[in-house]
């Protein structure tokens, strides 16, 4: 008797089928009632062990290689003639020659080696993964005289291994979220992008239904992506919204792969979501500002067309009204068509006029601009109940931008009549100022409100694009361009803020001015 | 529209007339007193539109004023080389000559004139940057301008 050892160069599932082939063996030997039988279960043996894909070495107890297998041949490089009675530690790599002392003591003492993972050597150099299953070999006396080794080369096990950590840290390092479900629908993995994208944690959706995150109305989708992924068709960049865990609406561009079992089977689904929220925000901001511009051009059109006539009747009231004949009840007439004339024209300034061409600083009264943006919301005033208190420095008056004022007022007022209640006050100061910081002279304006106030929390964002509390009718942009057209003039907004007893919120610009000066005459 | 007609309106004299002015009866004491300087109000209203520059002419005139209406700014400059005016209240955007190049125009005839623009926006932003660029900054006053307000602009 001597040593079996066994190697092979697939990769298959743990030794099942090494055990049958090892019981069939012990069958084979158990079997072996005479000579004839012997010899026939030897032959047997020997082509089992030939035509293994594992590599069958044995080798006696001072580690000398007593056999050798076409596997063993195919997967250490080494032929029989040139290595039967020499020592298997050939195969070892120098760092790893005491396994073999080890291997070879446990053998001594019956135990049995399983799945022992190692590296051992190929006779061109080259490393070899293989996995180790050593059995000592007894004597018919059950004195132990060698070991019988089987090796499976697990190279490519090892390297598919190395492959799935290294899409594993991929997946998981992805900003977007890739997450994988059965065909019936159920998450069977979730990454850290659809953790941060989504809210829930991989723990609590594993092994819930996809259409947890699909919104109520959007769920015939996941009828449609099913039935697509069973035909085995992909579903590309589909652009669609889901629900986050605090139920927000995500937009989000999907990918969808059918996922197959190595038979080709479809078994499920990957899915690639990426956020496309900010995108999407930003193309409408984009189509926001189009459409603004070419109200602007529209409004520079129209308003020519309606300035002129209204300029024109303007005159020919006046000059009616001064008509020496004119009787009591036509003067009456007239003051009246004077004062509905006089609104058609303030509203004809207020909306055409702000798209007018402003790219020179013009010396303005500060009370004339206040005045003005405030004339624009008299009907919310007076719809919400509003008490408008004006503490306006006498004869302030700058040499700035009119439409970008006028703009940063109004996002100010515009806020504070949304923050009151009914009946609510709103203040509006202005005063020359000097700022502490960088001591230059200007003006603050400061527009503030009796309302509901900013809580702690989104005190942080009101300067971010696109944040608004004001759900429906927000943009998110007025706080964000107002301090963006504040810095580019070097100046700057700050607030105060408090929900508690109704105190509001008190916002305040910083206009520094090179000239403060008081309202002069046309400039010739 | 475009030529230059001198308007016909009985109540706006031309200053080649003996000054023997229209006053509506409300503005006639402080007329008299403006009669004094009266030279200095000598004033030319452009507009393209003959029912503007009417009606402001009528407007100023009533109020002492001598006010001649232009509908171009070509027979405004071409009038000035015969009169200078004080005042020249001209429209931005207009056929042909516009408001800056015709009151530039003006300037070079009459160095001291007081020059007042308004426009009803469309265009003026170009024309006016194009002004800045070569150094001349105007005062816009919107249309429409209400009498009142036009008045107090042109007494300041």
């Amino acid at each position: 008797m001597g040593v079996i050892e066994f190697f092979s160069s697939q990769v298959r599932q743990p030794d099942d089928e090494f055990m049958n082939m090892m019981a069939g063996i012990g069958i084979q030997m158990g079997q072996v009632r005479h000579r004839e039988q012997f010899e026939d279960a030897r032959t047997k043996l020997a082509a089992i062990v030939e035509s293994s894909d594992d590599a069958i070495v044995s080798k006696d107890l001072n580690g000398i290689v007593t056999s050798w297998n076409a596997a063993a041949e195919r997967i250490f490089g080494y032929s029989g003639e040139e290595i039967i009675g020499r020592s298997i530690t050939l195969l070892i790599p120098p760092e790893l020659q005491d396994d073999e002392i080890l291997i070879l003591s446990k053998i001594r003492a019956g135990e049995r080696i399983e799945h022992f993972q190692t590296v051992r050597l190929h006779k061109n150099g080259t490393r070899v993964d293989v996995s180790l299953t050593v059995s000592p070999i007894k004597n018919k006396q059950g004195r132990i005289i060698g070991a019988a080794k089987i090796a499976r080369d697990i190279t490519q096990q090892k390297k598919s291994e190395e492959a799935a950590f290294r899409l594993a840290a991929i997946v998981e390092s992805s900003d977007d979220a890739i997450v994988s479900k059965d065909l019936n629908g159920i998450i069977q993995s979730w990454n850290k992008g659809a953790e941060r994208i989504f809210g829930y944690m991989a723990q609590e959706i594993v092994g819930k239904p996809i259409t947890t995150i699909i919104p109520a109305e959007l769920q015939a989708e996941e009828v449609q992506i099913i039935s697509k992924i069973r035909a085995g068709e992909r579903v590309d960049h589909f652009q669609t919204q889901r629900v986050a865990k605090n139920g927000d609406r995500v937009e989000i561009s999907l990918t969808i792969s059918p996922i197959k079992d190595r038979d080709g089977k479809i078994i499920g689904a990957a899915k690639t979501a990426r956020d496309i929220t900010q995108q999407r925000k930003l193309e409408t901001a984009l189509h926001t500002s189009e459409r603004l511009a070419s109200v602007g051009r529209l409004a520079a059109t129209v308003a020519h067309e309606i300035n002129n006539p209204l300029e024109a009747i303007t005159n020919y009231i006046y000059l009616a009204k001064q008509h020496p004949d004119l009787s009591g009840k036509l003067k009456r007439y007239l003051d009246s068509a004077d004062r509905e004339l006089a609104r058609v024209t303030h509203i004809a300034q207020q909306t055409l006029g702000f798209y007018r061409d402003n790219s020179q600083p013009v010396p303005l009264v500060i009370a004339d601009v206040i005045e003005d943006v405030l004339a624009i919301y008299e009907r919310k005033f007076a719809y919400k109940d509003l008490t408008i208190q004006r503490d306006i420095e006498s004869g302030l008056a700058a040499c700035t931008l009119q439409g970008e004022l006028k703009q940063m007022l109004s996002n100010l007022v515009s806020n504070a009549i949304d923050a009151c209640d009914e009946g609510g006050k709103i203040v509006i100061r202005a005063r020359e100022s000097e700022d502490y910081r960088s001591h230059r002279r200007g003006i603050r304006i400061t527009v503030a409100d009796n309302g509901v106030g900013i809580s702690t929390q989104d005190s942080l964002k009101i300067f971010t694009p696109f944040f608004s509390t004001k759900k429906e009718v927000g943009t998110g942009l007025g706080l964000w361009i107002t301090r963006d057209l504040l810095n580019k003039r070097g100046g700057h907004i700050r607030f105060r803020s408090s929900q508690s007893a109704r105190s509001g919120t008190a916002m305040s610009i910083f206009l520094p001015m090179t000239t403060s000066m008081t309202n002069s005459g046309a400039a010739a | 529209m475009i030529g230059t007609i001198v308007s016909s309106s009985s109540l706006v004299p031309s200053f080649s007339e003996t000054p023997t002015l229209f006053f509506s009866a409300e503005v006639e004491s402080q007329s008299r007193s403006v009669n004094a300087k009266v030279q200095s109000r000598r004033i030319l209203v452009i507009d393209d539109e003959a029912s503007i520059a009417d009606s402001l002419a009528e407007i100023l005139t009533s109020h002492g004023f001598e006010a001649r209406a232009f509908y171009a700014g070509q027979k405004a400059v071409d009038y000035a080389r015969e009169q200078c005016p004080d005042i020249v209240l001209s429209d931005v955007v207009m056929p042909k000559l516009n408001g800056v190049d015709t009151v530039l125009a003006l300037r070079e005839i009459c160095p001291s004139i007081r020059i007042f623009l308004f426009s009803g926006q469309a265009g003026t932003g170009n024309i006016l940057q194009r002004a800045r660029a070569n150094g001349h900054e105007f005062e816009l006053l919107p249309k429409p301008l209400h009498p009142d307000k036009l008045l107090k602009k042109l007494r300041s």
